[in-house]
């Protein structure tokens, strides 16, 4: 239990992290960004942008110079995140030591599945344009042990996922069959041809898949499809929703102009 | 030519006034009298031939007015009590610097018997009025003044404890001086009696009256003088101008003692005060504790550089009105502020804890708190917290705590 005495930022203008759709208004923000996005950071994180907000915004001319110089003579990025964390002194060494080994952890794997686990990231925070675009690029790695054919069929299966949910049906369906064509065994990629059919009806699959969910019991599919219609209907974001246009027409009016403004924003970080 | 430093003394009855280095002082009754129709205002004597001739409305007590923050109405318009004393004072600073031939002033200290929030707030925005910068503005208390008059006189008057008998309209007041050495920093103590025993100046317009208030005053000072060690008695005030009809008591306050008499002792004091002001480093390195002056040390445990360390959130001595902090804190599994109070006596020392549950509930170390401390008076703390959220990560709540301290 203790309380962490704050320095004087008078940051006039924040560091934006378009990735998570916020802007950062102190040091202490911009460590918990690196502390607990590792994934977001791991790569080209500190650039001349962050730098100068360093020097500029949050003061802190010591740490900035030597961010410059570090990155200047090819450091390590990590130890520039690593020194990021040491000068604000938001977290403990300990957790700066802890902070490491992960770096460390995340550099000892495949190239190509840090990179994926990068993209899933940018999947979990609903950044699909970005996900779709490092999916893509490992879709062109060199083959060996791990990107081999299993490999192969997830990565169009998250592409899939991505188009899905940015309702751009053709181009789910065709990731999908990518996905069937690398690993016909999984049962999981026919769900998703199904589920996708089930959520925009106008979809021609092919003969073979169409065959193939027939050959199939779909009693477990329909159910989970409709869990999730169920779930969706029954959302905090829909109750919201429809509290929202109980009200008065002015606030009715009022409030609908911030919702569509927050979708807007989320679509454009989605793209 | 520089500018003036003036001491100015505020009282509800009278006003002193004199400058740094310069004999001439200037005694006023607090009266503000204002033309009949006219935007004309008289101070002293003029006020008082103004208001005799039925030319002019007088206003009196102008401090206790703005104390209560009472309106006062002159003719067909309402002043307020700031108002009134924004042209007192203009018309009270007119005389030194007609005298003196400056408009300038360098320092301005108002001493007062008891600042309150109040009559501070009042006076900060006279000063504003007149184009003082507040950098040059102080108001202490008469306790302070008198230190400060003490202190810089001869070393050997404040050898030993030092007792100030003020006898004036408002009263018998007695103040006493200690130094404390021997600590970390020298501590001077001023402490204040109001002696309420039907003792006024009227009672010296008569002489069964004068023999009464000799025996009150000699009761007062056998009373307050035993058993101590004195180097020096002053007596200030109208009713010691001319202290003979005292007898038996001035004989009391001699005993191995040196008296002294000072007419304008309390504006002199503001005086010394801000000609230091103005000294690269202070003659006064001393905590001084008095009126006006905190009791108390305020301190909080926070982590600075990854240890402990105990932050002073305002020390003893310091002015309770100019103790203003202001601290961002995040919070660490932290659910309370704890203030540690060390009254001057270290073994009192306790804890004061102020929850903060209204506070919404976020992963830990993502809130941020702003904790703004003030002082209402020497005794009490207010404090006002204000939930910061972790910027657009956890946005913050309009959540506000206020809680007063009593110290």
């Amino acid at each position: 239990m203790s309380l962490l005495l704050c320095r004087m930022e008078p940051v006039q203008h924040p560091f934006e992290v378009p990735e998570l759709g916020v802007r950062l208004y102190s040091s202490q923000e911009l460590c918990y960004v690196i502390y607990e996005n590792p994934l977001l950071v791991i790569d080209d994180f500190v650039d001349d942008r962050l730098i100068q907000f360093v020097r500029s915004e949050l003061n802190m001319e010591f740490l900035a110079g030597k961010l410059d110089n570090w990155k200047k003579s090819n450091e390590n990025p990590d130890n520039l995140l690593l020194l990021i964390l040491t000068e604000c002194q938001y977290y403990t060494s300990s957790e700066v030591s802890h902070y490491r080994q992960l770096l460390i952890q995340l550099r000892k794997k495949h190239p190509a599945q840090l990179a994926k686990d990068r993209a899933d990231f940018f999947f979990g925070k609903r950044q699909y344009g970005r996900a779709i675009s490092l999916y893509e690029k490992l879709l062109d790695s060199q083959r060996d042990n791990v990107v081999d054919e299993e490999f192969l069929s997830r990565l169009w299966c998250c592409l899939g996922a991505c188009y899905a949910r940015m309702f751009q049906s053709e181009k789910a369906y065709h990731a999908y069959d990518r996905a069937f064509f690398y690993n016909s065994r999984n049962p999981e990629i026919l769900e998703r041809i199904y589920s996708l059919k089930a959520m925009f009806p106008e979809l021609n699959l092919d003969e073979r898949y169409q065959s193939a969910i027939q050959a199939r019991d779909t009693k477990a599919w329909d159910e989970r499809i409709e869990a999730a219609r169920k779930n969706s209907r029954e959302s905090q974001a829909v109750k919201d929703l429809d509290q929202l246009f109980m009200k008065d027409p002015d606030y009715r009016m009022e409030g609908a102009a911030k919702l569509v403004q927050q979708w807007k924003q989320e679509y454009r970080s989605m793209m | 030519m520089e500018g003036l430093v003036i001491g100015l003394d505020l009282s509800d009855f009278y006003t002193q006034v004199c400058c740094w280095e310069r004999e001439k002082t200037w005694t006023f009754p607090t009266i503000l009298c204002k033309k009949k129709d006219e935007d004309q205002w008289y101070i002293g004597d003029e006020a008082y031939s103004c208001n005799l001739a039925g030319e002019g409305i007088l206003v009196d007590k102008l401090p206790a007015l703005a104390r209560k923050g009472e309106a006062v109405l002159l003719g067909a318009k309402k002043y307020s009590p700031r108002e009134l004393l924004q042209e007192y004072l203009k018309q009270v600073l007119s005389h030194p610097r007609t005298a003196f031939k400056t408009e300038k002033i360098s320092q301005l200290v108002i001493t007062l018997p008891q600042p309150d929030s109040q009559i501070m707030d009042c006076l900060l925005y006279c000063a504003d009025y007149l184009e003082i910068p507040r950098s040059r503005f102080h108001v202490i208390s008469h306790g302070e003044s008198f230190l400060y008059y003490v202190l810089a006189q001869k070393k050997e008057i404040w050898s030993g404890q030092v007792g100030l008998f003020d006898l004036s309209q408002s009263g018998l007041c007695y103040y006493e001086m200690k130094v404390q050495r021997g600590l970390k920093q020298s501590t001077v103590l001023s402490d204040y009696e109001k002696i309420d025993q039907g003792m006024n100046l009227d009672l010296l317009d008569s002489s069964s009256g004068i023999r009464m208030a000799d025996k009150i005053l000699c009761g007062c000072a056998e009373r307050l003088l035993a058993k101590k060690l004195f180097s020096a008695i002053i007596l200030t005030g109208r009713g010691f101008e001319k202290p003979s009809w005292a007898a038996e008591f001035m004989k009391v306050i001699g005993r191995r003692r040196k008296v002294f008499g000072e007419t304008v002792l309390f504006a002199r004091g503001a005086c010394v005060k801000g000609q230091d002001c103005l000294e690269a480093e202070t003659k006064f390195p001393y905590v001084m504790i008095c009126e006006g002056r905190l009791k108390s040390t305020i301190s909080m445990e926070v982590i600075h550089e990854e240890k402990p360390t105990q932050l002073v959130i305002a020390a003893s001595g310091d002015s309770w009105y100019e103790a203003k902090s202001t601290l961002d804190f995040i919070l660490d599994n932290q659910e309370e502020l704890v203030f540690q109070i060390q009254p001057l006596d270290s073994r009192k020392r306790y804890e004061i804890r102020m929850p903060l549950e209204e506070i919404p509930h976020r992963p830990n170390r993502t809130t941020r708190i702003q904790m703004k401390v003030g002082f209402l008076d020497e005794s009490t703390m207010a404090v006002m917290v204000q939930d910061k959220g972790f910027g657009e990560l956890f946005p913050a709540s309009d959540i506000v705590i206020r809680r007063e301290i009593a110290l």
